[in-house]
């Protein structure tokens, strides 16, 4: 998962931006506890939002102050329990496999160091989701596979990543009852984590010559900003079929958050990354790279921040 | 169904008016109305859920037995079942069993032998990317099912298909106010009072 799965913040009501927030460090919190203290350089957005979905069809349990470790400072509220603890798991998991995908694909210095940061945080997560590693593994191996013959085909790849947060969504701690619609929620976000990934990183993996299925299904990175329209179809239509599956989750007082994180906060950063290319002049497409590197940085910058 | 059960599955307290008990049932009939669900695995729930507003809904309005309003029970895959098509040309034999099969939710099977008809018609584009949609296969999905509508335009089958997965992105997520801002607000009414001025009327009375 690589953290565009996040809630609108303005639609939220404060108690429960803070409720999300206090997930994000439990997920943190937990992966120190059970996984690595390195782990937790590996958190994303992500990994809150299968912790709140988890709990969101739970009591609701009450957040604890704690000081943050990183920035002692602060003290910050921590939520606990289970979905936590199985966000930090599969956290750790995903980011592991990340990792080894960044070796082959990409950047082997980072992806080598990373895995072996992960490898006891790894160890240690997949004994208790065992349950999960086939489904994982499989979506993993699928998608290593279409990476090497190069696949063209957008739903290939995109399906193959949705194998493997199938079986985190469907996996998690819920009532039988929610198993399927988790499953196929899971899918379809899997599907649209996998392709605005891929939309998103249209120029940087031209220039660097990884591997990026739209960039092979249409030639190249301009070729594949022109199809914006097909891009938006297959981004927003799996949207709304993961949003199909919401009325069948038990509603609880987080339910608010899972509802608009899928159907506002996913959408409004679908329609903004889509308009990502829209301004880029032809002749100045060096000029405009370094623009959106300088804009990815301050974003990055204002994320940081934010987590401060 | 206890009329308390009815009134946990409809959401409203005990006691609640007709108009509320109305209200509640219509909001929830929109919510796991069957239209939504067409080739989407959760159909079944939907129907199930359904069936037990509609029932919760009868209970309280004391019309047991009636079939109430515009709900219906009919799940979305029902459109398959029983070779409802209309085709009757080449192969059609094939094509009724492909269908039996997607109303089963045998996808592997149908795919098989949807691929062993030598005849790529609208009918087989239709059933394939029918196929694809259950799997999540969005693409060649929309797609093969544009192809269909495109090759038998006549047909509104294919073409409500069609219509049906191209409509549902488009309102998905979409801004909700008119994305207009102070700029265009301000000239709006720059030009609004210009047009007044000519006419007559006085918008802004310092220009």
């Amino acid at each position: 998962m690589f953290g565009y799965l996040t809630p609108e913040k303005g639609e939220l009501k404060v108690k429960e931006y803070e409720v999300y927030r206090a997930h994000y460090c439990g997920v943190c919190f937990a992966l120190k506890k059970r996984c690595s203290l390195i782990s937790c350089a590996s958190l994303t957005y992500d990994s809150a939002f299968l912790s709140v979905l988890g709990a969101s069809m739970q009591p609701l349990e009450p957040a604890s102050l704690f000081r943050c470790p990183f920035k002692p400072y602060r003290r910050v509220n921590v939520a606990k329990g289970e979905c936590t603890d199985y966000a930090a798991d599969a956290n750790a998991i995903l980011a592991k496999k990340k990792c080894e995908d960044d070796r082959i694909d990409g950047n082997p210095l980072r992806g080598t160091l990373g895995s072996l940061a992960l490898n006891r945080a790894f160890r240690k997560a997949s004994k208790r989701l065992s349950a999960l590693l086939p489904g994982i593994d499989g979506g993993m191996n699928r998608l290593a596979a279409l990476e090497a013959e190069g696949c063209d085909r957008i739903d290939e790849p995109a399906l193959a990543f949705a194998q493997v947060t199938e079986s985190l969504f469907s996996g998690m701690p819920a009532p039988k009852t929610a198993k399927e619609p988790l499953s196929w929620m899971g899918r379809n976000l899997g599907r649209w984590l996998y392709l605005i990934d891929a939309w998103d990183d249209l120029d940087k993996d031209e220039k660097k010559g990884n591997y990026n299925v739209l960039i092979n299904q249409f030639g190249s990175a301009k070729a594949a900003k022109e199809q914006k329209e097909r891009i938006a179809f297959n981004l927003l239509h799996s949207l709304y079929e993961a949003s199909t599956a919401l009325p069948f989750l038990p509603a609880g007082p987080l339910s608010p958050i899972v509802d608009n994180t899928v159907r506002e906060g996913a959408a409004q950063r679908s329609r903004k990354l889509l308009a990502k290319y829209d301004k880029a002049p032809c002749s100045t497409d060096g000029i405009h790279d370094t623009i959106a590197e300088i804009n990815d940085s301050a974003c990055h910058l204002a994320d940081t921040q934010e987590e401060i | 169904m206890s009329f308390s059960e009815a009134y946990e599955i409809l959401g409203v307290r005990e006691g609640a008016s007709e108009d509320e008990i109305r209200r509640a049932y219509r909001d929830l009939v929109k919510k796991y109305h069957p239209d939504q669900y067409v080739n989407n695995p959760l159909s079944d729930l939907a129907a199930e859920k359904l069936k037990a507003i509609n029932e919760a809904y009868d209970v309280l309005t004391k019309k047991e037995g009636a079939s109430s309003g515009s709900s219906g029970s009919s799940s979305g895959r029902a459109r398959y079942s029983g070779g409802s098509s209309s085709y009757s040309g080449e192969y059609a034999a094939d094509f009724a069993r492909v269908r039996q099969l997607l109303s089963a939710n045998n996808l592997n099977a149908a795919e098989t032998v949807l691929q062993g008809i030598p005849l790529q018609n609208a009918e087989w584009c239709y059933l394939y990317g029918i196929i694809q949609m259950r799997r999540g296969a969005y693409d060649s999905a929309r797609d093969y099912l544009s192809r269909a509508s495109s090759m038998d335009p006549g047909n509104t089958e294919y073409r409500n298909a069609y219509e049906a997965i191209t409509r549902s992105y488009r309102s998905y997520g979409a801004p909700r106010d008119g994305g207009m801002d102070m700029c265009q607000v301000c000239q709006t009414l720059w030009c609004m009072d210009c047009c007044c001025e000519m006419m007559g009327g006085d918008f802004i009375r310092c220009c």
